[in-house]
Order: structure tokens, then sequence, then C-alpha cells
């Protein structure tokens, strides 16, 4: 089991196949927890039927530069805290995150699907930081996000605002 | 785009900001906006900055704070956040009896500690043993045939018990109330330098004392036969007494509470001072200044009407519920109701009485009087200042030509409203949870058969009401079926939506679990396998024992910090002893059904007084 160089079989929504290394895989917990449930079955790919190949390269491009890194504990509730109080992104992430919304946004759904806490992270600090001392308007307009209130919400909203647009 | 995103993650998303651009995001579209009004965290957060800023002070409304408010005063879940829950062990042959601060107070069950007078003994017999940090510590007393902890209370140190030094015919003659010292070498609490307090008053017969009461500078009330006595414990010096003249003044008493240096008391008046009978009586809160200046003397009485009796309570009750013209209202005379709440917290003076609509379906009205709000009563023009030398002995009569102020005077400065009587049997009362008040229920009934503890939100803090009412069903069409208006009533937020919401159901336990399950959504229920015997509240931590299997839990309702969020398990904490861990499992939900008394369907419905 500990051997780093076994591989594992990725299948991707549109049907390609990837060879990765075990030790990569396993940055997602979700591969994680299906190779165990599979057990030492070899050479059966795994589904994964929530990722495109293109999203799937760039995610393991990120695992295979972070796999000797120690895994998050399952249940690390204080870890959370600390990770959640900075909005800090190592370089290489940040590097690594800069791509143009549409893959940002893949990224992070499939982040969340795979259950890679730490890339998850990045994803959501980096469109934080995207919306950090913007008003609605421009968010509205970064993200292309329909305002869906009634004018006297919107109104009424505008005027609790004020002050914050100062 | 980033709408394509699972709630969670947008939630993880907009806690990375800060308050000020959260409320800009709040602006975005409404799926933002419900995802800031929902999340524990951002609640929290902003709840956090509001109070670090300080904006948070009253009526002050700086604009920031406003905003911060209108975001945390709308639809929250931060009642998902879980109770700590700390598990000790008690002996099988300790009741809980009292919890005080950081005390928790156990009786001998059955007395089984009181030796037998035949037998050579020291002469001393446990009256409790107050648990500090899971330590015990015996109070003790000298044996007397009639001692008795008939009532006590612990400030710091010090506990006051009452013992019995004689008696004929049937009542107690001599009592003494003995100010025992409990922090010292031995195990046992020792007597302080005085020789404790005696109640030997004139007038006084048959009842004994009870509802003895603490205050921090130094004071203990005592009911006693309709006269309420104020000691002095450091000294024994009696201080006053309240009536200063007859008892007859009042009926009954309906319950006594400090309210700061106030003293509050429930009272039921006659109607006609000539109406010997009192068969008209009204109900009153009378709140008596006790002055320091002048030791043993008190301004008059602030008297407050209650609008317990029939007249207004109809007026008061219809405008409430918006019943039809053709339903009865009748108010319910029983011996304990109304009642003031004598420990109710955050300085709130809590008053309640029953009533029966078509003679069918009972309610209670509730009316929560903030003790700060007293402040705004303009006493130095309602109060008729007496003359120093006017000492609480003397004969005056604290309500001759003193006028009461009207119910529709003073109800702009309270919580008013009314819900469904759940049963004759059910005890309520306040506690602290999260920053907000809640009031509880229970029914030891139905904690012993079904292990349920209703717990209904009621939050001050947002300066709204919100809660859960049983039974509406049975009003067959009288008044209107409470419904969601979160957003019409947004607005008003001193006036209290209608709400409805599910029951939460009690999780079902495992074989080997006594707690079941915390669930707070709104509702609390507590399930567990098994009875609990004793249940006990204190400020933001509920208490409970199941003797027979010689634990107590206690549920921390603090909100120091986030201790769980939807979906994720209350945070354990093991107690001192080597208790093990209390486990509490996550299986599916029951269906009300066979455990909750009361059905899973019900509506709410609420109304608030204030303005």
């Amino acid at each position: 089991m500990s051997d780093n160089k076994q591989k594992v079989i990725l299948q991707t929504s549109d049907d390609e196949q990837f060879t990765v290394e075990k030790i990569v895989a396993e940055r997602s917990a979700m591969i994680k927890s299906m190779m165990e449930d599979l057990g030492e079955q070899e050479g059966q790919a795994i589904p994964l039927p929530n990722v495109s190949s293109s999203v799937l390269t760039k995610i393991l491009e990120y695992c295979d530069h972070h796999k000797n890194e120690p895994l998050p504990a399952a249940d690390s509730s204080d870890a959370d805290d600390s990770r959640r109080k900075t909005s800090e992104i190592g370089e290489w992430d940040a590097r690594w995150i800069q791509v143009d919304q549409e893959m940002l946004f893949e990224i992070i759904l499939a982040a969340n699907y795979l259950d890679i806490k730490p890339l998850l992270d990045v994803g959501c600090k980096t469109v934080a930081n995207m919306i950090k001392g913007k008003t609605p308007e421009e968010i509205r307009k970064l993200f292309n996000i329909t305002n869906d209130f009634t004018p006297e919400e919107e109104e009424q909203i505008r005027k609790e605002n004020e002050w914050a647009e100062e | 785009m980033p709408n394509r995103l699972p709630r969670h993650v947008m939630d993880c998303i907009l806690q990375l900001l800060e308050p000020l651009d959260i409320l800009r995001c709040a602006a975005v579209c409404r799926y933002w906006n419900s995802i800031i009004h929902k999340s524990v965290y951002i609640q929290l957060k902003l709840r956090e900055s509001l109070h670090q800023s300080q904006l948070y002070d009253g009526e002050r409304s700086f604009p920031p704070g406003e905003r911060l408010r209108r975001l945390v005063t709308r639809e929250t879940n931060l009642d998902l956040l879980r109770p700590r829950i700390k598990q000790f062990n008690l002996p099988v042959d300790q009741v809980l009896h009292t919890v005080a601060g950081k005390y928790v107070i156990t009786q001998p069950l059955e007395q089984v500690d009181r030796p037998d007078p035949s037998e050579d003994g020291d002469g001393k017999y446990t009256l409790c043993t107050i648990w500090l940090d899971n330590r015990p510590k015996k109070v003790k007393v000298s044996f007397k045939p009639f001692t008795d902890l008939f009532d006590l209370d612990v400030h710091q140190d010090v506990i006051i018990v009452q013992e019995d030094e004689g008696h004929e015919h049937d009542r107690k003659t001599n009592l003494r109330m003995r100010v025992l010292h409990l922090f010292n070498e031995g195990e046992d609490a020792t007597p302080r330098d005085i020789d404790g307090f005696r109640i030997l008053e004139e007038g006084w017969e048959g009842d004994e004392p009870h509802n003895i009461s603490l205050t921090i500078d130094g004071r203990v009330m005592i009911w006693c036969s309709g006269i309420i006595w104020i000691y002095d414990w450091n000294s024994g010096e009696r201080l006053g007494r309240i009536p200063p003249t007859s008892p007859r003044i009042w009926e009954s008493n309906l319950g006594m509470a400090w309210a700061g240096k106030n003293i509050v008391l429930g009272l039921d008046m006659p109607h006609d001072p000539s109406d010997e009978e009192m068969e008209h009586t009204e109900a009153y809160l009378a709140v008596f200044e006790v002055d320091t200046s002048y030791p043993g003397t008190s301004s008059l009485p602030l008297l407050l009407e209650l609008p317990f009796c029939s007249d207004l309570l109809d007026d008061t009750v219809r405008d409430i519920l918006d019943l039809p013209e053709d339903a009865t209202i009748i108010p319910r005379t029983q011996d304990h109701l109304p009642f003031l709440q004598r420990n109710a917290p955050f300085g709130l003076i809590l008053v309640a009485t029953e009533f029966v609509i078509n003679e069918d379906v009972v309610w209670r009205l509730i009316i929560v009087l903030p003790t700060s709000e007293l402040q705004k009563f303009e006493l130095e023009k309602e109060r008729k200042i007496p003359p120093p030398n006017v000492a609480w002995g003397n004969e005056w009569d604290p309500f001759a030509g003193l006028d009461s102020i009207p119910y529709s005077q003073w109800s702009g400065h309270a919580y008013t409203w009314a819900e469904p009587a759940r049963s004759p049997n059910y005890f309520h009362g306040f506690y602290e949870a999260q920053n907000s008040l809640r009031l509880y229920h229970h029914n030891y009934t139905f904690m012993e058969l079904h292990g349920l503890l209703h717990l209904t939100v009621l939050d001050f803090n947002q300066k709204r009401l919100r809660t859960i009412a049983c039974g509406f069903r049975t009003l067959g069409g009288l008044g209107k079926i409470g419904e969601v208006e979160n957003q019409a009533h947004a607005r008003d937020r001193r006036r209290p939506i209608r709400y409805k919401r599910e029951i939460i159901r009690p999780v079902k336990n495992d074989e080997d679990s006594n707690l079941g399950c915390a669930e707070i959504g709104g509702e609390f229920v507590l399930g567990q396998k098994g009875l609990v015997n004793v249940v006990v509240f204190d400020g933001e931590r509920l208490f409970l024992q199941q003797r027979s299997v010689g634990k107590c839990w206690i549920l921390d309702f603090g909100v120091r910090e986030i201790v769980g969020i939807a979906g994720e398990e209350p945070r354990t904490e093991e107690g001192e002893s080597e208790s093990s861990q209390v486990s509490l499992n996550e299986e599916e939900p029951s269906r009300a059904g066979g455990t909750n008394p009361h059905g899973d369907t019900e509506n709410d419905i609420i109304q608030g007084g204030g303005g």
C-alpha cells in the first residue's frame, strides 16, 4: 500500500483515462476512499463523471506539486479555523490558479467534488480576493450575476448600503 | 457564474470577507443574500463585529451598526449552534437541587443521610452537597428534629439554610436562618461568626419561610406568610419588611424578585379596599426601591397594573389574538396563577397568567418587562418619596393613596404575547443561549416518558420573538393560522412575526447512549433513552440528572465558540471524573409520531406589544 510508485487509473467525464501515481491521486479524499473500497483490484479505472479531462489535467498538476505534503486530518476543525483566517495564497498556488473564470469555477467545483480541501481553499480565497473592495454592481458585472431583487428591495438595500459606499 | 457553486462553497467564500464586503455582497442577489443571512459563521462574524465596534449600543443608530443589525436581525440559523456537553458522575443517592453560579447543589435523596437520633452520631446531618469542579463539599448542620432544607440560596461562599429550633402544636416556633461559610479547611461548611438570624416576628404564623434569595450587596429576602423580611446576612440585622403593615393588603403573593436594588412583587390586591372578601382582585407589580442611604426605609412602590383581571385580560387578549367577537375569554384562577418568575435572567421581570378561550382551549398571556425599562417610568414624578425617618416597620400603608400606572401606559415598555398553554403542569422560564434569550418549557412527565424538552426561541437580542405554538389545531378556527410573514414584518423589529416552523424531532438513540440528541432549530428537543429525573436551568446552561445511571449532564449553550454547524455533531467534552464521553449519535431523526407529544405540523402565532 505504501508503495509510492503504485499507479491508479482515473476516468473523466469525457472518457479519457489518466494513469497517475497513487500518492498524487490520494490528495483527493474522495479518490482515496474509493481506492480503499476497491481494494487492490489491478487496472480498474476510477470513474470521475463530474470532472472533465481539461480540468483534471489542471488539478493533477496541483496534486503532483503538493504530493509530499501531509494530508489534512479528516476531522480538523481547528485547522479549518486557522485556514479560514488567512486569505494568503501560496506563491506557487497563486501562479497556478491564474486561469480564466470559467476554469476557476470548474476547479472549485471539482475540488469540492473530489474533496481536496486545500485546493478548495485556494479557489475560495481567489474568488474572495476578486470580490474584495467591489460594489455590488461591480461584483454582478464581474461574475455576470443577474440582479434579481425587486425594485423595492433594491431601493431598500441601496438605502441601507449608502454609508458603505461613501 | 459563482452561483453554480454549491451553497456551502459560496458560504466558505463569503466567510473569507470582512464585514463591509459581506454587507455589499448581501446586495448582489437573492442567493448571496440568503446565504449571508443563514450562515452561522457569517452571522457570528457580523455579530462579533457589531459588538467589537460598539455599534450595538441600545438605541444609538450608527448607519453601519444599523445595517449590521438589520443583517443579524433577519432570518438566521444561529440556532444551529450546538451546546457543549459535559458529563459528570453524581452519586445515585444525591438529587440535583439547584444551580447557583458555578455551584451545583444536590440534596440527599429522601434524607438518607439523616442520622437516627437514637444512635450516637456527630449530631449533624447533611443538608446538601455543593459540587464545585466536581468535588463535593458537604453542608451539615446540627441535628434538630425539624431542621429542613426548605430553600436555600448561594452567593460566593455563603449559603443560608433554615434550621428549626423548636415547635409546638404542629407549627414551628423558633426558626433560625443559618449562614454557613463554604470554603474552609474542613470537609463541612462551617457557620460564620454571626449566629445566624432568627425569624420570630409578629404576624408570622403557619407557613414556613421560603424563597430565600441572596443579593450581591449582602441582603437576603425571605418570604414568610405574606411578609417579605429583608436581612443583612453579614450582620444578621433586620433591614425591614414589606409590607410594613398588615399582610392583608394583598391576598396572595404572586412571586418576588430582586430587580437590581429594587424588589419586585407580584400582588393580588382588592379591587375595592372595603371588599373584605376580596372577591374582586386586581393584579399588580409593585416595585420597591430599597433605599440604602437610610437603612430600613423605602420609597413608596411603583405600582404597575397587570392586565390579568377579567376586563383587561379580555381586551388585551382580543387585541393580540384577533379573536372573533363571540369568543369568550375566561381567566384561569388557580393557586399558582398568575405568577412572577423569580429567577429570570438579565433583569427581566416575567409575569404570566392563563386563560381559557371558548371554555375549551387554554392559552397563556406572558409579559416580559426588562428592569432597565423601569428607569423610564419617571420615577421621581410617579413616586412619593417618604420622609427619611420612615422606617420599614412603621405603620404606614405603602399603597394608600397611590395611583397605579395603567397597563396601557406601560405596555410599550414590555413584550407581551400569548401562546397556547402546553399543559397545566408545564414549567417555563428563561435561559440564555447564543446571545439570545430563550423561553423553555418542560414537563416532567414528558421528560420522564419521552425525554422531551421543549425550548422555544425568544430572541431579545434580535428584538423579536419567535416560538412554536402547539395545539393550534384545537382552536377550531379561532384566530389566524400562523404563516411565514418574515419579510412583511422584518422592518418592525419590535413586533414579533407570525412564524411557522417544523418541530425538530428527537433523534433515536442507540442502545448505549443515555443522552440522545441535542437538536436546535428554533425549537430544541432533547431526547434521551431512559428517564431524566431532574432538570435545572442556570443562565445559559442546562443541567440534567439521570439518577438511575448516577450521571449528570451539563449542556452549555454559551456563545464563546462555534461548536458545530449544520450536519455536525455537537462537540463533547469529558468531565473531570472518569466519565466516558457522552455519545451523541446521528441516526435519522425519527418522525415525531410516538415521541412527539404535539405532532409536528403545528403552526405558530405570537404577537407582541411594544413600541
